[in-house]
């Protein structure tokens, strides 16, 4: 080992040494066991004025630097701490941080908690029942699809069967139940509604939020991880984050749903929100809603909001009316952060990530 | 979203309107544009409203809107003389079928466009990628009536459209474009669906494709329209759409006896459907207050009508379920730009979830202790998860049908994707110090649980099990006062003699060592890691 050593030591380049060490110790370099170095030997000599000035140095105490011994003998009082160049670069530093993503979302559940709501969070992996079927999405809606939505494989609650709630949203489905509605008109099966998916929206825990609220007012809200089977490109991610919230109270209507979206974007500093018409299965009204973007000029598509159809509410229980609503949070920090590429954010760049991206609005 | 491309010539003739009028009103119906340009404008609609798969449609909603033509649209349909045949040998693979004739079409080339891309869009929203409902255009003067509906065997054969020789049905499915494509939905049939004229000659092979002799052109003056499906509304809802856009596009309408074993029907049925007013749940969902002549008003904006205590709805619009979708008509009658927001005050405070503010704590903990947070994705690959670390994939928990195999298995632990991360990272200066605090999927027998960890790397030329242990110790000591117990172990990710077991009080949460040099190799880096990984649940537990 020894030999070893001194012949790496030695150098890879000196001829001397037998092929088959060279062919290992490149090999272990290779491998980064070991690390090349090179030398330099450098002659250098003292000029006259050098000369000179060391001879006027010699007759003060310089130190490199002041140790405990020191202090302790007392020799600082003789002794001079020696120049140094305070203009030459220090090494540099990189204080932890948070990340960006993170940051957004504890502005978001601040904006939220300011606004009386309460947090809720869940599992990521639920039945295909609280993600589509209690949000009377019908179960050949193309969002249920393969190519939408990640199923988990193999995954299936089977405890799930056709009583109480499960009972009620199917018939609301198959014919309306006692909603009103003609309901989608198809035979509804448990099989599909006991799959298991990576959650497609935090809806599905504002819904289970819903169905637990005993038909009590209440505000809830959800910032979390959401996952779509998606190509990754610079628009579209598999996996992304959505603030969902919900207000179920008497005598609330579009009126006040414009209100309260109103006063959370303003929170988010959004000058003004518009709403369009649009649709989801499980909302009615649905309204698109729109920002007005300083930065870009326009007005900006933010997310999705409603009241929640009768066929959602009659049979958790809910006979309130309940406004709902979502937004991506990569959306706004791509604008706020000005990237146009949405990938960017969850690279983990560190070079990125170490110089800091704040949010604009800090 | 389906997306219809409009020419803006074109439309603004339709409407009656001006361009620049037309295209500030467009959203208000619910309608997104895409791109402008020109001399024509892109908008996506949704699915629900297939009624807005072409210009035409667009068009009668929108003369609606801004008050140029408003109540509903009537269109006549005369009684028609041709029957279909069914047969009921279909009964099990597609039993239904809805048929029209349109007459005295005069159609230049972008209706032709508008037409055959409603088709399409047909296809795949209503007809759920021809699975449930198809559609098949055909010339009616190469068809001598009457016209059978009915289940061959995979021997029959026939042209099909946009090919120069006999086929058999087993040689469409198997060698056409469409064959390949849409052959699953008749997979384990005995039978085909043929539909075929009086002289034998095919018009179809519902949902695959059209025979080539009853082929549309631009000379084509008289359409006979045929709509199999698995669900008898759903194929009339697609026909009712379908032949109002035709008659708008100045077609005459024609109905078509269907009979069946046992039952007749005439189609299409452009009756217009019927539901209760209900006043109050209009208000109480819009909040307007409004009079019923106001709320008369608002509908007939829509191509809706108010007739006694009832509404009258249009056929084509399939999309109306509940008295709700009312209330939403009648907010769109009114105007969303005209509701003035109203804030609901909230008096009690809101409050943050209990686990989530733990987890927040971890994180600017970790962060004050100099460590970059990262957040990355639970859905990776077997590579950087597996045979990176030399390690089996036992317990492997997969999406299915991903469409991407980076990211197609749900993650068991973070130090896989920290070091993913300091692979990416090597051009960076060391020293560098990570984390991330995330969800791991653990299986335990059938079933998938979630937890929350922590995962923590320390990447420089001199880092040690003790850098790592002095960290994840430092924050220990923040939670629960106390200290933790390391206890020598082993570890997938940790080098041998040095990786240890964290003990807090007799609970086991998780790993802290320096990984194995063949997984510091593996992710290509060129410094050592130290590492830890510890389960939250188990630490916040020590939170009470």
């Amino acid at each position: 080992m020894e030999d070893f050593i001194g012949l790496a030591s030695k150098g890879l380049r000196d001829d001397a040494v037998a092929p088959e060490l060279r062919r290992l110790t490149a090999d272990l370099v290779k491998r980064g066991l070991l690390i090349e170095t090179e030398e330099k030997n450098v002659a250098v000599m003292i000029t006259d004025a050098g000369l000179s000035a060391l001879k006027s140095a010699e007759k003060r105490d310089f130190v490199e630097q002041l140790t405990p011994e020191m202090i302790a003998s007392g020799r600082w009082k003789t002794a001079e701490l020696r120049p140094i160049d305070v203009e030459a670069a220090a090494p540099a530093f990189h204080p932890g941080r948070r990340h960006p993503v993170r940051e957004l979302i504890n502005e978001v559940r601040e904006v939220y908690l300011s606004m009386g709501f309460t947090e809720i969070t869940g599992d990521s992996i639920q039945t295909a029942f609280w993600n589509f079927d209690a949000l009377f999405t019908p179960q050949d809606h193309p969002a249920r699809e393969l190519q939408d939505t990640f199923y988990v494989k193999g995954g299936r609650d089977a405890s799930l069967s056709r009583r109480g709630v499960v009972a009620r949203v199917a018939s609301a489905h198959e014919n309306g139940w006692t909603t009103g509605s003609r309901g989608w008109r198809y035979s509804w099966g448990v099989e599909s509604g006991r799959r298991l998916v990576l959650r497609t929206h935090n809806t599905v825990l504002t819904i289970r939020a819903t169905a637990a609220s005993s038909n009590m007012e209440s505000r809830v809200f959800s910032v979390g991880r959401v996952y779509r089977n998606e190509n990754l490109d610079y628009k579209h991610l598999a996996e992304l984050h959505q603030m969902e919230g919900i207000i179920i109270g008497e005598g609330l209507n579009v009126k006040h749903l414009m209100g309260v979206l109103t006063k959370f974007y303003a929170k988010l500093g959004m000058s003004g929100v518009k709403l369009w018409p649009s649709y989801f299965p499980y909302t009615e009204p649905s309204l698109q809603v729109m920002t007005y973007n300083d930065k870009v000029g326009k007005w900006l598509e933010m997310g999705g909001s409603g009241i929640f159809r009768p066929e959602v509410t009659l049979p958790l229980g809910v006979k309130k009316p309940v406004l709902a609503w979502g937004c991506g949070l990569e959306r706004l920090l791509m604008l706020k952060l000005g990237i146009e590429d949405i990938r960017e954010l969850y690279n983990n760049d560190l070079g990125w990530l170490r110089r800091g991206q704040r949010n604009a609005s800090s | 979203m389906p997306v219809v491309k409009i020419f803006l010539d074109r439309f603004a003739r339709m409407v009656g309107s001006k361009r620049h009028r037309i295209i500030d009103r467009l959203p208000y119906l619910g309608l997104d544009i895409e791109s402008v340009d020109d001399e024509s404008i892109r908008v996506e609609y949704n699915p629900n409203r297939p009624d807005f798969s072409t210009d035409y449609g667009i068009a009668r909603a929108l003369r609606g809107l801004m008050r140029l033509e408003t109540g509903l649209p009537t269109y006549s349909v005369r009684d028609g003389r041709i029957n279909v045949f069914v047969n009921r040998n279909l009964a099990k693979v597609r039993p239904y079928i809805a048929c029209a004739v349109a007459r005295y079409l005069q159609l230049d080339d972008e209706s032709i466009r508008q037409i055959i891309s409603m088709q399409e869009d047909l296809h795949n929203g209503l007809g759920r990628r021809r699975a449930k409902v198809s559609i098949g255009l055909h010339n009616l003067d190469a068809v001598v009536p009457p016209v059978h509906y009915e289940g061959k065997p995979s021997t029959f054969s026939f042209v099909p459209l946009g090919e120069s020789r006999v086929m058999t049905v087993a040689e469409v499915l198997k060698r056409t474009e469409t064959g390949r494509a849409y052959g699953r939905i008749l997979s384990g049939a005995k039978l085909y669906p043929i539909l075929r004229d009086s002289l034998g000659t095919v018009l179809s092979f519902p949902p695959i494709i059209n025979g080539t002799a009853t082929k549309v052109d631009s000379r084509t003056r008289t359409l006979f329209i045929d709509v199999t499906s698995t669900d008898e509304t759903a194929g009339e809802d697609t026909l009712a759409v379908l032949v109002s856009t035709l008659a708008e596009a100045g077609a005459s309408l024609e109905s078509v006896r269907i009979k069946y074993s046992g039952k007749a029907t005439v189609t299409p049925d452009l009756t217009s459907r019927t539901m209760r007013m209900d006043e109050d749940l209009v208000n109480a969902i819009t909040g307007l207050n409004i009079s019923r002549s106001q709320v008369k008003a608002c509908l007939r904006r829509c191509r809706i009508d108010l007739a006694g205590a009832s509404v009258v709805i249009p056929r084509y619009r399939v999309d109306i379920l509940h008295p709700v979708d009312i209330a939403e008509e009648v907010a769109i009658g009114y105007g969303l730009d005209k509701v003035t927001p109203l804030y609901p005050a909230s008096y009690q405070p809101g409050s943050y979830d209990r686990s989530l503010v733990f987890l927040n704590w971890v994180s600017e903990t970790m962060a004050r202790s100099g460590f970059i947070e990262t957040l990355n994705y639970e859905l990776i690959d077997e590579a950087s998860l597996y045979t990176n670390f030399g390690r089996g994939n036992r317990g492997k928990i997969e999406v299915e049908n991903p469409r991407s195999l980076e990211h197609c298995v749900l993650r068991d632990s973070i130090l896989p994707s920290l070091m993913t991360v300091l692979s990416r990272n090597i051009k960076e200066e060391y020293p560098q110090m990570i984390f991330e605090v995330g969800t791991v999927y653990l299986r335990s027998g059938s079933r998938i649980f979630e937890e929350s960890h922590l995962g923590a790397a320390i990447a420089h030329t001199s880092t040690t099990y003790s850098e790592a242990k002095m960290h994840l110790s430092a924050l220990i000591r923040e939670q629960a006062g106390g200290g933790i117990t390391t206890r020598s172990s082993t570890h997938w990710a940790f080098a041998d003699g040095r990786c240890a077991e964290v003990i807090l009080n007799g609970t086991r949460m998780g790993h802290v060592g320096e990984v194995k040099p063949s997984v510091v190799a593996s992710f290509g880096l060129g410094v050592p890691v130290s590492a830890f990984e510890v389960d939250l649940g188990k630490l916040s537990q020590r939170n009470a």
